[in-house]
Order: C-alpha cells, then structure tokens, then sequence
C-alpha cells in the first residue's frame, strides 16, 4: 500500500504475486489455471483494453492447435481424496462451461439490445408527433398547473411551482436522497485521522482567471437561487452553480481555506438545518390541508423578489442542501495525504 | 432550425461514441464534457431553461469533476505522478 | 419513413444513446467506462422525457398574466427531469466511492481481472 515509487505498478505487484505464490507450492503439481491467469494478465499488460471473451477465444485456437480438446482443470486441492477431487472437479468442470458462455454472453448482449432498439423504434414511430399540442402527455395535469398555478402556488416560474408546492413531498424525498448519498459517500471514502494533501494554491492562470470570475459566479448561484420563483433556475439549478462556486474557491485558495470556514460538520448541520426547516413548512403546510391557512399567498410579480409566500425560503433550502452535498462530495474525492 | 437541431443531435451521437471507444479515461472524460454542455444546448432549444442551467453546472462541472478526482486518487494509489496515462500501465 | 424519422428526431437520437449506453455497461470491462455508460442511459431518458414536454411552438413556462395555456410547454417532465439530474450526480458520487474501494482491494479497474482476483482470495482461504 505504501506507493511512492514507479515499480510498484500495478501489473508487476500482481505477476510478483502470482510467481510468490507458485514458488511456495513448487513441488504440487503444475497449476496450468494459474499459469494461464498469469499468461492473461501479462496479454492485458501488452494490450489495454482486451476483453475476456477475445483473450478465451485465442486461448481456445492455441489449445487447439496442440491438439488438446479438453479444457484443463485447476486439480491441485486435495489430491489425496478421490472422492472430494471428483466433486471439486466437477464444480470446475461447470465452471469452465460458464467459462465459454461468457462468449455467448456478449453475443447475447448485443443481440438483446438490437432487439430492444428495434422494438423501441417501432413504438417511437407510433408515438404522437413530436411537439403535437393533442399529445396525451399534455393533459388536464399540465393544463391546471399552467391555467391556475400562479394563483394556487404564487409561482411565476411554473416548473417552480410545481416542484415545490404540488409536488413538494417528492422534492424532500431527493433532498433526502442527496443526503443519504452524501452519507454513504462518506463511509466509503472517509479516512479519518489523515491531513489532506497539501495542495499548493492554484497555479497563475487559474488565479487570474477566477478572481474576477468567482465572484460573478457566485452572484449568479445566488441570483438563481434567489429568484427561482419568478424566472428559470430554483433550488437545483442555483445550488449545483454555488457548490461547483465553492470547489473553485477552494481550488484557487489552496488546502485548507474554505475547509477552515467550512468544516465538514458546520457543513453537515447546515445539510440538517434546511433539510428540518423545508419538513417544517412543509409539514405546516400539509396540517393545514394544503392550503396554507392564515397565510394569503401573495401572487408572484416578474421583478419582485418577496411576491411567492413560501416559495423563497423552500427554495433558498433545497439550494443550501444541494450545495453542501456538492462541497461534501469534492472534499470526500480530493486525495489525502496517504493512501 | 431544424439543421442546427439535426447538427447537435448527431455531434451528440458521436461524442457518446467517442467516449466509450477512447482509450484514455482522461480523454474519455473531457468528452463526456463535451457531451454534457451539448445536451445543455440542446435542452435550452426545447424551451426548457431550467434544465439547460442545471446540466451545465452539473453534467459538465460535477460530474467530471468527480471523475477527474476519482482517476487522481487512483494514480495516486498506482504510484504514478497525475496526469500520466492512466491506462497503459 | 425518413420523414417521419426527421419528425420524430429527438426520440431517435434518445434511443441510440440508451443503446450505446446500455451496450457499454454490459460489455466494457473498465469500471470507470461502466460509470459513463450509467450517465449516458441517464441523460438519454432525460432527453426524452423532455422532448415529450416540448409543444410545437411553446415558449419556456415563465406565465405572464393573461395568457393562454396552450402557449407554453408541458412543465410535468421539466419537474420530474430537474431532480432527476441531481439524482444522476448523488449515484454517480457512490458509484465511483466503490469503484476507488474496488481499487484500494484489488489494483485493477478491469472487472475481468477483479473476478479472477476475488476468486483467487476465495480459493486461497
């Protein structure tokens, strides 16, 4: 594990592993399964990207050649009971079947998926025109959101309003899907008590560029955040532009700079406050039978920023979520010191 | 319009062939790129403004930036200074 | 026919990128070219499902005051393809934090040779 050097490669450590293991069993019979793992990985070492079924067919023409018809077995375990050497050679001899059919395998494959296409072609040539106003997609659903939306949710921006106020039960369960993905990514990769990698600050070209770009991005993360009720962006959209912000900043500033602001439990509270925050309206909103009882929804107005009721702290929410997850996702990629 | 529509449709087309015949990740990857700012363009002539912003950030900066990252850790590990070939080892 | 192919062109194109898609995850060996077959079926689906939103002529669903419903286009498949997308990213995300774990194991991105690796730990055991 420890790799500083070239030579630690990857196809050297594993022919250095197979030739070890045959030198401890140098007087058991001849292995020809490992030798043939071994003559595999050094063709794979001579051609990058060869697939198995291509290496087995050229295996297949050589055996033939020398006139063996029979595919060897690995028959070097347990030798001295007959009995447990047929089972064992029998669950070889099942795998050397499978073996084969991992030719047909990618027959298979290929043919199932021109089958597929054909069948997917001839339903798309059935399918209503394209961009047809009379299309069933288009339906009493899309006619109610666009016909009486801005007055029920107080959106501009329909796809907003849609997202965030008759389907907003659904846009928690993603928010929540992010979350778990950020958490699982997080006990897969994290590798406690190791600094990260002391990554010096950007090189000139990056630094130029990003100090007058950085700030305009983050404007426009917050401007699309901000104003997702009454023009085209929202939480998603303004939270994937302030996190992918975020990464610059922290690439130009070199390690430990936005992490010192930012650390990654300051970033998972901020993760849980919206996320509660966004069940909390929601859940308001629900009690009082989704129609917001108390609150008159104001109408959205082009231009005017307070105008959409509930619609501004929800979005600025899904928007905060999303950029923690973002973050949380470069600082759990970048490489650490060690590995 | 239609031939601008035909014209980023098939460059779609190839880019998703190229990215899964290139040999390098890295190339492969800044293809993918490529592709994903594409579909963004695309996204935005079907009136669908919204999600001509999300893919740009997303598809063409998070992703990739993933992928880079990932294939950095992963020449790190091989012991292999960054931006080395990653497949002719 | 090749009318009726040039009308329906979005659907087309989405079909070819699902089936270059598809054929990459079952058949290249290499993890990381799996991970952007995955992507491509992702964004495919994605494209279809909002070319059936599109309405001939329809402008993006900013409403103005006034108008009528039929100017715009469908927003339900904006809605659903706009998380879908976020989605797509958080999958990502995990797929490659198992693949780097794959790696970390077995120092192979080959899936060819992680089986034959694997195997080999189960024999030698």
């Amino acid at each position: 594990m420890k790799t500083t050097q070239n030579n630690n490669s990857l196809f050297r450590r594993i022919l250095q592993w197979a030739s070890e293991s045959e030198k401890e069993s140098a007087d058991a019979p001849e292995d020809p399964e490992r030798q043939e793992f071994q003559e595999y990985l050094e063709y794979i070492d001579a051609h990058d990207y060869i697939e198995f079924g291509a290496y087995r067919y050229m295996r297949y023409q050589q055996r033939k050649e020398l006139g063996l018809d029979e595919p060897t077995f690995h028959h070097h375990i347990e030798p001295s009971i007959p009995q447990k050497k047929q089972n064992v050679k029998k669950s070889h001899h099942k795998q050397g079947l499978l073996r084969k059919q991992l030719g047909w395998y990618r027959i298979a494959s290929v043919f199932i998926t021109c089958v597929i296409i054909l069948i997917l072609c001839l339903v798309v040539m059935e399918l209503p025109k394209f961009g047809d106003l009379n299309a069933p997609a288009l339906n009493e659903v899309a006619q109610r959101y666009l016909q009486q939306g801005r007055e029920e949710t107080g959106a501009v921006n329909a796809i907003t309003g849609m997202i965030l106020e008759y389907r907003a039960f659904d846009t928690f369960g993603e928010s929540v899907v992010l979350f778990a993905a950020a958490i699982s990514t997080l006990l897969l990769l994290r590798t406690p008590n190791q600094p990260l990698k002391q990554r010096k600050a950007g090189d000139e070209i990056l630094t130029m560029v990003s100090k007058y770009l950085l700030p305009m991005i983050i404007l426009f993360g917050c401007y699309v955040v901000l104003y997702g009720h009454i023009s085209p962006g929202g939480g998603f959209s303004g939270g994937a532009i302030l996190g992918a912000a975020l990464i610059l900043a922290s690439l130009v500033l070199g390690a430990g700079e936005v992490e010192r602001v930012l650390t990654s439990k300051r970033v998972t509270y901020i993760t849980v406050f919206s996320l509660l925050t966004y069940a909390a309206m929601k859940s308001y909103s629900f009690y009082t039978g989704a129609n917001h009882v108390g609150w008159a929804i104001p109408k959205g107005e082009a231009g005017h920023l307070f105008s959409g009721g509930f619609l501004l702290p929800l979005n600025l929410c899904v928007g905060l979520i999303v950029a923690c997850t973002m973050y949380t996702f470069y600082t759990l990629f970048i490489p650490t010191e060690e590995e | 319009m239609i031939g601008l529509e035909l014209l980023l449709l098939i460059f779609l087309v190839f880019c998703a062939i190229a990215t899964v015949l290139c040999k390098r990740l890295v190339s492969a990857i800044i293809i993918f790129m490529a592709y994903s700012a594409v579909m963004s363009l695309i996204w935005f002539l079907l009136q669908s403004p919204d999600l001509a912003i999300t893919e740009a950030a997303v598809g063409a900066g998070m992703t990739s930036l993933l992928f880079f990252l990932t294939l950095q850790r992963i020449n790190q590990l091989k012991g292999l200074e960054q931006d080395e070939d990653n497949t002719k080892q | 026919m090749l009318e009726l192919i040039l009308e329906q062109r979005y659907y087309m194109i989405s079909i070819i990128l699902f089936a270059i898609g598809f054929v990459t995850l079952f058949l290249h060996p290499n993890l990381i070219k799996k991970i952007i077959g995955l992507n491509l079926m992702d964004t495919s689906i994605f494209l279809f499902l909002a070319a059936m939103g599109y309405v001939g002529g329809g402008q993006a669903p900013i409403i103005e005051e006034g108008s009528s419903w039929t100017m715009y286009i469908n927003p339900v498949p904006g809605g659903l393809v706009l998380t879908g997308i976020v989605v797509a990213v958080s999958t990502t995300a995990l797929f490659l934090s198992l693949t780097h774990r794959l790696y970390r194991k077995y120092h192979s991105l080959n899936l060819d040779v992680i089986l034959m690796l694997a195997k080999k730990g189960q024999e030698d055991t």
